[in-house]
């Protein structure tokens, strides 16, 4: 930890964001969802508990780990890799894990859709056989209101499943 | 159609119109949009759940530099909202009365702006006396919230029971069939009970949102995260003074809807901004706005009494419930109607009372939630229901079963059900979930201190907007594209629930095409007909049915134009595989493609290749004794819960719910699941997690770190069961699943607690505090 930073103050910071490098200048009192939802224009990354961490909507992936923008400084983006759900598909080829989603029908009005699948890509980076029990523990953090969750982890099983065969 | 092989569209599990988008992240809500120069509002609010207002000085906000605009109750004109009294302004006049009454708005350059200039507002508060329970409300020399309460405007079909004598009560609901004092009078057994449900928010992820600009034209364009936009527009058009044609509304993808996205507030206020600074205006609702500015299901206090046989016949239930509506009776009063209309149940009762009250309070709002007052009045029902069968040594679904309607029932608004009018599907939706759970499953068992139990709770529910509305009307438009797809204009929305890929499965299915093939066109006032919206589980069935209408109108039209070119009788073709040709395989070479079809209507012959449809439930209102015929199409859901409760800590783990649901025909089955599914969550957090508490009308939290909803660690095993039936009224025999699934919920929770437990809680939520209680004083007992 360096000393603490002074409100206002500016710093430019080098990251990649979906494959890309980018340099940009930041307040560094941002958080990384604003820098990422408003200065990049990344509307996947929403929120909807104001960022207080417990959505999950505005979940991203850092070196691989899913985690809630709302309660990352954008500094801390520093040197990292970060992903969002923008850059799961291949071109106009699905994910997996997107395809399961629409198939299994784990999405309903899609606003948490996009963090739950950043959620449970981390898990299956790391995971690629999980239990039901251990994907509904990795996206115990993603509120859903619209589906009961269950075809949800049925997606993500489904997902799982097909990558192993 | 005869000769027709093609595979049914009906029943197939296509995934929701929205699903790529969703899952690429190039969905749009409201709150994603902007525009160029555009200004940021912000509302100042109540603190005080009671106060005249003695001073408003804005002077200071205006002066500040970035402030656009900024309005009070003086930029609008003396006009109110409100769905069953019009009492309640848009921004305070000289009262208010609840938390988060808005004051006064302000548009600016940016957010921070935004809020510095509310902060700059002065607003002098004289705090009146002011009152949180609906039994001090009503109690006399309570403090009148309304003291000018008759001069309102108030909704037609419910004036006949507004209670005009001051005082808080706003409707008195009764519904009376036989003579209830006299069955339970010479009933064998009698079950008496009170019980107490709670305020819950919606949690819609996305927040109230809107966004209004001025065309170069001068009309109005308004965009908003809603699933009712025909009902906003009639509201911000009424509210403002506007004609209803300078404004149109436009919906983008709606980040959920749940009832409450229905209640203007914020679209009337970034309207208003956009004309006074003449640039656009957007707003979105923090999550403390979303509890304190919108309304919330409504708290219900019930007493029943219910008179049995001792062979388990249902004699008598006599049931009085108060409503705590909050300050403003919006949805208030029709909640109240609505679950008088449902108190009852699926069950043929001969007497029954029931008494609905409306009741102000200063508490926050009430308003439209999944259900619309009826998981409410089934909460209480079921558990009476239950103790009555454990008392009786009889199964609880076999109670239910010897009590349910069938063909020659008569509810109790005395609604003689006949299944020529009518699917009634209940008595196989206990079948059903008894097929799949035999009564020797119920075994209840301990091990240690933790004990399982098995419980049960039904529930009915109605498609459409039934006694509350004169007319219920939808409107569609089907029309034929040069490349020979098909676009369907309806003002049916998808809040996430996914109704409109059902109604491209009517169109597609109708006219005898793929569902690909068919094309949802955009969500705009302008461009599609009157439809009453997500609400009430109606659009499948009353949108549904007028997009059958054009589409049948379309295809009998393009058969007549084909017919003509091709020399074959209309009746003698069929469409397939995207083309019109003649039924009779010797004669396949007689065909002409859709798009060749299209190019011919109008070049060659002139002709417009579209058609409208219309559909209207009519003459569903109730007489002074709650008698009529509320209800056309009945929703039945009979569900079963499974729990193991830790008796040690009070803590509850649901196991399982399953869930028998009638749905008529069952358009799309993975739209039907989804729908039963998140509802049996909504239940369970109503249940067991949710409750927005309040102390003297200020919410306690109010964030998402406070108040908990299920998470995905907390689902059970979810078993949706799809009972199809058939509706005579319905598209193909469809109706509407939306809210049912929400009915009997908490119902079979506290049920499979008490079964496991030996002890009933009869006020929602059951949390381990209240449980542990119950506990206590059972053991001490």
């Amino acid at each position: 930890m360096t000393a603490s930073p002074e409100i206002g103050a500016t710093r430019e910071v080098a990251f990649s964001l979906n494959g890309t490098d980018v340099r940009v200048a930041i307040d560094v009192t941002q958080t990384a969802f604003d820098l990422l939802r408003h200065d990049f224009r990344l509307t996947s990354v929403r929120s909807a508990c104001d960022g207080i961490g417990m959505c999950g909507a505005c979940t991203i992936l850092v070196d691989g780990r899913a985690s809630p923008s709302c309660l990352m400084l954008a500094i801390d983006l520093a040197g990292a890799r970060v992903e969002t759900v923008d850059a799961l598909a291949e071109g106009e080829r699905l994910h997996p894990l997107q395809q399961a989603f629409v198939a299994k029908g784990a999405l309903q009005c899609g606003y948490c859709t996009a963090g739950m699948l950043l959620a449970a890509k981390a898990l299956l980076d790391d995971t690629p056989r999980p239990t039901r029990e251990q994907i509904a523990r990795a996206l115990t953090g993603n509120l859903c209101r619209c589906t009961g969750y269950a075809k949800i982890i049925d997606a993500v099983e489904t997902a799982a499943r097909e990558a192993k065969s | 159609m005869s000769g027709e092989e093609r595979p049914s569209v009906l029943g197939r599990h296509l995934p929701k119109l929205n699903s790529v988008p969703a899952v690429t992240g190039r969905n749009e809500y409201t709150v994603d949009l902007s525009l160029p120069g555009m200004l940021y509002a912000r509302i100042l609010r109540s603190p005080h759940a009671h106060a005249r207002i003695v001073r408003l000085d804005v002077g200071r906000a205006r002066a500040l530099p970035g402030v656009a605009a900024v309005v009070t109750s003086e930029d609008v004109r003396p006009s109110y909202l409100g769905g069953s009294v019009r009492h309640r302004p848009l921004l305070a006049t000289k009262v208010v009365r609840c938390i988060g009454e808005p004051i006064a708005a302000v548009a600016a350059v940016d957010e921070t702006t935004a809020a510095k200039a509310i902060g700059l507002i002065e607003v002098d508060y004289e705090p009146l006396p002011a009152v949180f329970d609906v039994n001090a409300a009503t109690a006399p020399g309570a403090p009148l919230i309304h003291p000018d309460k008759s001069v309102y405007a108030r909704l037609p079909a419910l004036d006949q029971w507004f209670v005009p004598e001051p005082g808080n009560l706003s409707h008195r609901i009764r519904i009376v069939r036989g003579d209830v004092e006299a069955a339970l009078a010479h009933a064998a057994k009698v079950y008496k009970s009170s019980f107490a449900t709670q305020a819950v928010s919606q949690v819609c992820p996305e927040a109230h949102a809107a966004l209004a600009k001025i065309e170069p034209s001068g009309r109005l364009v308004l965009w908003c995260s809603t699933g009712k936009p025909f009902r906003i527009h009639s509201q911000v058009c009424s509210l403002l003074g506007i004609d209803s044609s300078r404004l149109r509304i436009e919906v983008p993808d709606v980040g959920c809807d749940f009832g409450v996205k229905g209640e203007v507030s914020l679209e009337a206020i970034v309207t208003l901004l956009a004309q006074k600074a003449r640039r656009p205006v957007k707003g979105v609702f923090s999550r403390e706005e979303e509890f304190i500015g919108v309304g919330l299901r409504i708290a219900t206090e019930i007493d029943a009494t219910l008179g049995v046989s001792s062979d388990g016949r249902i004699l008598g239930l006599d049931m009085t419930f108060r409503n705590d509506i909050g300050p403003y009776d919006g949805y208030g009063s029709m909640i109240t109607v609505w679950a008088a209309v449902c108190a009852a149940g699926p069950y043929d009762i001969a007497d029954v009372r029931v008494v609905g009250e409306s009741i102000h309070t200063n508490n926050l709002r009430g308003a439209s939630f999944r259900g619309f007052g009826n998981p409410q009045v089934s909460f209480a029902r079921e558990g009476l229901l239950d103790i009555a069968a454990k008392d009786l040594g009889m199964h609880p679904v076999e109670l239910r079963r010897r009590n349910g309607w069938k063909d020659g029932s008569v509810t109790a608004t005395s609604q003689k059900l006949s299944t020529e009018r009518h699917g009634l599907g209940f008595i196989e939706t206990l079948d059903r979930l008894g097929d799949r759970f035999p009564p020797t499953a119920d075994q209840r068992s301990d091990t240690g201190p933790l004990r399982r139990g098995v419980g049960y709770a039904c529930g009915v529910h109605g498609s459409g907007y039934g006694c509350l509305i004169d007319a219920d009307t939808a409107g569609a438009i089907v029309k034929l594209t040069p490349d020979g797809t098909f676009l369907l204009f309806s003002g049916a929305m998808d809040v996430g629930q996914g109704t409109t890929t059902s109604l491209v499965q009517i169109v597609a299915e109708a006219i005898g095409v793929e569902p690909a093939q068919v094309i949802l066109s955009s969500q705009d006032t302008d461009a599609v007909p009157f439809d009453g919206g997500a609400s009430a589980s109606r659009q499948l069935y009353i949108s549904g049915n007028a997009v059958l209408r054009a589409a049948h109108a379309l295809r009998k039209r393009i058969l007549e134009m084909a017919a003509d070119l091709l020399e074959i009788g209309a009746d003698n073709l069929i469409i397939r595989d995207g083309v019109v040709r003649a039924a009779d395989p010797a004669l396949s070479n007689r065909s002409i493609a859709l798009p060749q079809l299209a190019f011919h209507a109008i070049n060659v012959r002139g002709e417009q290749p579209i058609a409208f449809g219309t559909y209207s439930l009519q003459g569903a209102l109730l007489n002074r004794e709650g008698k009529g015929n509320p209800i056309e199409a009945f929703l039945f859901a009979s569900q079963r819960a499974e729990v193991e409760v830790d008796i040690e800590t009070g803590t509850v783990r649901v196991l399982s719910l399953a869930a028998a649901h009638d749905v008529g025909r069952a358009i799309n089955p993975l739209v039907i699941e989804g729908q039963i599914e998140g509802s049996l969550i909504q239940g369970m957090g109503y249940a067991l997690l949710e409750e927005v508490r309040q102390r003297e009308g200020r919410p306690i939290g109010p964030d998402l770190g406070q108040y908990l909803v299920p998470m995905s660690a907390d689902t059970p095993e979810l078993i949706p069961i799809i009972v199809e039936t058939h509706e005579p009224s319905g598209p193909f025999g469809a109706k509407g699943v939306g809210e049912a699934g929400l009915v009997p919920t908490a119902a079979a929770i506290a049920n499979a607690i008490e079964s496991a437990t030996g002890v009933r809680v009869t006020r929602l939520p059951i949390t381990p505090e209240r449980l542990l209680e119950a506990l206590k004083k059972q053991q001490a007992r």
